[in-house]
């Protein structure tokens, strides 16, 4: 058993915080684990990537091309940037949230959300695409857009896991007073899986 | 074996925690990304243990303070980045003769890419260089057990030993085992004796001392659980560091066997180890990132010995010696080598995609004062030096008030430099509180002694925010959270002999402009602190709104000041919930369309 998870999402998401409880859900489970995160400049509003690596035989912490189980999303173009990465008939989980850098105002580059939409519904199999800010913003706080897409994730069968392992994690990797909001966020997450 | 709890730790945590059970004494450091968790890891474990820790002003600094410490017989670790090396290089190079009584072990972290460095220099290098033992681990698990080893062996040799981590175990999590700290029985006390005095003399007796010390280590590597073979096949590779996960792992992709020799001690090489192993085989690829440190030793060991072998690698260039690697690239590596035909699979056509640099934050007061400073040497053809940190951005587009950049403390000195051959133009220095202590002071100093026509603007943000908000002398609190002197750089740029002199808000835009156009047009060195807290480190107060009525839609907000908070709705300039609310985008705003709106 081995499942090779990638994150995608821009510096300041919660998207590394998202490695770490999908790394404890995974010890929990009595895997062994490996995370990878490039942190420092990527941090101040760039792509930043994690890689998360649970189960038998685990090499380094970088996920080849082609070989990851499951892409979760934070943002919609980071999503298609690191669609390599995703294994035939992998899963793809995105938030639909569009953060158009400032290179696209001052001309240097295009943001084509349609494009990229049309790209993830044709390119991959069965892909999940919701609005995670709205949802978070529903029970109250945008930044718990991360664990909306946990409580997503969690309802997929290949998890070495149980939800409520992933859950209690995720709970446990985020400050007390933000608990109850981060539990609805997860559970919206979890709707949001039945629905589709 | 004892079950010992499993923790999930970053390499860097891991390092920390080697150091910890290692029973360390001394901790030192000066941030740096890959490195800087390390030593905020140890400042934490300080905290809980009791032994002493501190952000020092610089690398040299750090490890002088380690030295110190070391020479009393305490074990002392301090870590650092591999260009911070670079700067604690001239106590290095003679620490080695000197050598050391309690372990003393250099955490230096390597950045192939690279990912946030000025250049990819390889620490290996810098460890043969100096004749100092290295030891290159290739995940957090190793890392962990090679700090360990790293201070009995300084200890066996009396050298200081350097761990060299790569980003990939730095920022790599693992389910790692923890033990408990191993309370050391030695007494701490400088002896005195002339051996800690280097004189020429001396000196020149050390040194034959040293490089029998070379041989010592080798022997020790001779015998290190740290490298090791696994014969299969005929076919070999010898890999270092991160590059053992990703060739074990491109064979199992490509269905293919090899005999591996994994050296976790690059240099000096364990001879009788890789003898052995070229032995058994008939052909060999070596496989590290960065120069050919291994490589070398092995094509200069097999031709020593005689021995028929091929060694490929870097001097035949099947593997390349600049950037990081990953298992695809070895495995194209491995390909090429093995004479497999090359994968058809080809990487997807992705759509276009935008072009995402990373960007000083929604209401970093950085940008207000690069702003301030552009406008008030309008059409005065300045040049703008910059320095290391969170402000290097202030190159990315629409602010590009960033003309140069080389290495911490050199926006200063360049400045200088340029303004000796070009009167006729301004030169405007930008660094940051942290920097200003790091290596900014010496070049102030050299400024106003040789009296340079030079702006300096310390870019005063409370902290050290790129590699994570560390603490530095200006901010009166230690690693540890004590309450320290705080040290004022409007007085220390006084007592420097600078005769100008301004603390301002950058917020304040037209005040910020009038001191910026006052201080560019004083003849001799002008010190700006512009002082206002990273926006991370306050709460949100308000946000701010355009107001689609009195908008005339000119894009000066959003082309010309480039706040990541400000966007377009349509043709409509907006701003989102990403704003800060720093307010500077309404005083840029020539017709008061920006409003505050109270959270």
């Amino acid at each position: 058993m081995k499942i090779d998870i990638v994150i995608a999402g821009v510096g300041g998401q919660g998207n590394v915080l998202m490695s770490r409880i999908l790394a404890r859900a995974a010890m929990e489970a009595g895997l062994a684990v490996r995370t990878s995160e490039v942190i420092g400049m990527a941090q101040r509003g760039g792509p930043v990537t994690s890689q998360v690596r649970m189960g038998d035989a685990l090499y380094g912490g970088l996920i080849p091309d082609r070989q990851a189980d499951i892409i979760l999303g934070l943002e919609l173009a980071e999503t298609v940037r690191v669609l390599p990465k995703l294994k035939p008939g992998g899963r793809v989980i995105t938030s639909s949230t569009s953060l158009v850098p400032v290179s696209v105002a001052v001309g240097l580059s295009t943001y084509d959300r349609e494009a990229l939409l049309q790209y993830l519904q044709t390119m991959t199999s069965r892909p999940v695409i919701f609005d995670a800010v709205s949802l978070a913003l529903q029970v109250g706080n945008a930044r718990a857009a991360n664990v909306v897409l946990l409580g997503a994730l969690s309802t997929l069968p290949v998890l070495p896991f149980s939800p409520e392992t992933l859950m209690r994690c995720c709970l446990e990797s985020i400050p007390a007073q933000f608990q109850s909001i981060n539990q609805k966020a997860f559970e919206l997450g979890r709707r949001i899986m039945e629905v589709d | 074996m004892v079950n010992l709890p499993v923790k999930l730790l970053m390499g860097n945590e891991a390092i920390a925690y080697g150091a910890l059970e290692a029973g360390v004494q001394v901790a030192t450091a000066y941030p740096g990304t890959p490195a800087s968790e390390i030593f905020s890891t140890l400042a934490e474990l300080a905290k809980e243990y009791g032994f002493y820790a501190e952000w020092s002003v610089n690398e040299k600094v750090a490890l002088e303070v380690a030295a110190g410490a070391a020479y009393a017989g305490a074990r002392a670790i301090v870590s650092m980045k591999q260009v911070g090396l670079n700067v604690a290089a001239d106590p290095l190079m003679t620490l080695a003769y000197i050598g050391v009584k309690g372990g003393l072990v250099l955490a230096v972290a390597d950045d192939p890419g690279p990912h946030s460095s000025q250049n990819e220099q390889d620490t290996r290098k810098f460890a043969q260089f100096a004749k100092l033992p290295v030891l290159d681990p290739a995940s957090p698990a190793e890392a962990k057990e090679m700090t360990k080893a790293a201070f009995e062996l300084s200890e066996k040799l009396s050298l200081p030993v350097i761990l060299r981590p790569t980003t990939r175990t730095c920022h790599v999590c693992q389910d790692v085992p923890v033990g408990e700290r191993i309370p050391r029985q030695t007494r701490v006390y400088f002896q005195k004796d002339p051996g800690w005095t280097i004189m020429p003399g001396l000196a020149a007796r050390r040194h034959p001392w040293l490089n029998a010390q070379q041989e010592k280590a080798r022997e020790f590597f001779n015998g290190s659980p740290f490298n090791q073979a696994i014969i299969r096949n005929r076919v070999g590779i010898i890999t270092s560091g991160v590059s053992f996960n990703y060739v074990q792992e491109a064979l199992d992709l490509l269905e293919q066997e090899a005999s591996i020799l994994k050296i976790g001690t690059p240099y000096p090489l364990p001879d009788r180890v890789v003898l052995n192993f070229l032995g058994q085989v008939d052909r060999v690829l070596v496989v590290e990132e960065q120069e050919p440190v291994v490589e070398d030793q092995v094509i200069a060991l097999a031709w020593k010995n005689k021995l028929g072998v091929t060694i490929s690698g870097k001097h035949d260039c099947l593997v390349p010696r600049e950037g990081e690697f990953d298992v695809d690239k070895v495995k194209d590596m491995l390909t090429t080598f093995f004479g497999l035909a090359p994968s058809v699979a080809t990487r997807p056509q992705l759509p276009p995609l935008p072009l995402r640099t990373p960007v000083l934050c929604a209401g970093c007061p950085h940008r207000a004062s690069f702003y301030a400073f552009k406008q008030a040497a309008a059409g005065q053809d300045a040049v703008f030096t910059g320095d290391i940190g969170c402000y290097t951005l202030g190159v990315i587009p629409p602010l590009n008030t960033v003309d140069t950049c080389l290495c911490m403390g050199a926006s200063v000195t360049i400045a200088t430099g340029l303004a000796r051959v070009e009167p006729a133009r301004k030169h405007v220095a930008f660094l940051g509180d942290s920097t200003f202590f790091h290596t900014g002071l010496p070049g102030l100093v050299n400024a106003v002694y040789n009296q340079a026509d030079i702006t300096l603007v310390v870019l005063d943000n409370r902290t050290t925010a790129m590699t994570g908000f560390q603490p530095h002398p200006g901010l009166g609190r230690t690693a540890l959270d004590q309450v320290t002197k705080q040290l004022d750089i409007v007085k220390i740029a006084a007592a420097c002999g600078v005769e100008l002199v301004c603390e301002v808000d950058p917020y304040d835009l037209a005040t910020a402009k009038q001191v910026a156009r006052k201080a560019i047009a004083f003849p001799g060195p002008a010190v700006v602190i512009m002082k206002r807290e990273c926006v991370h480190l306050v709460p949100k107060r308000s946000v701010f709104r355009v107001n689609v009525n009195n908008c005339v839609n000119c894009k000066i907000c959003l082309e010309e000041f480039g706040c990541p908070a400000i966007t377009l709705d349509g043709e409509q300039v907006m701003i989102t919930d990403n704003c800060s609310g720093c307010g500077v985008c309404a005083q840029v705003c020539p017709v008061a369309a920006i409003e505050e709106v109270q959270l």
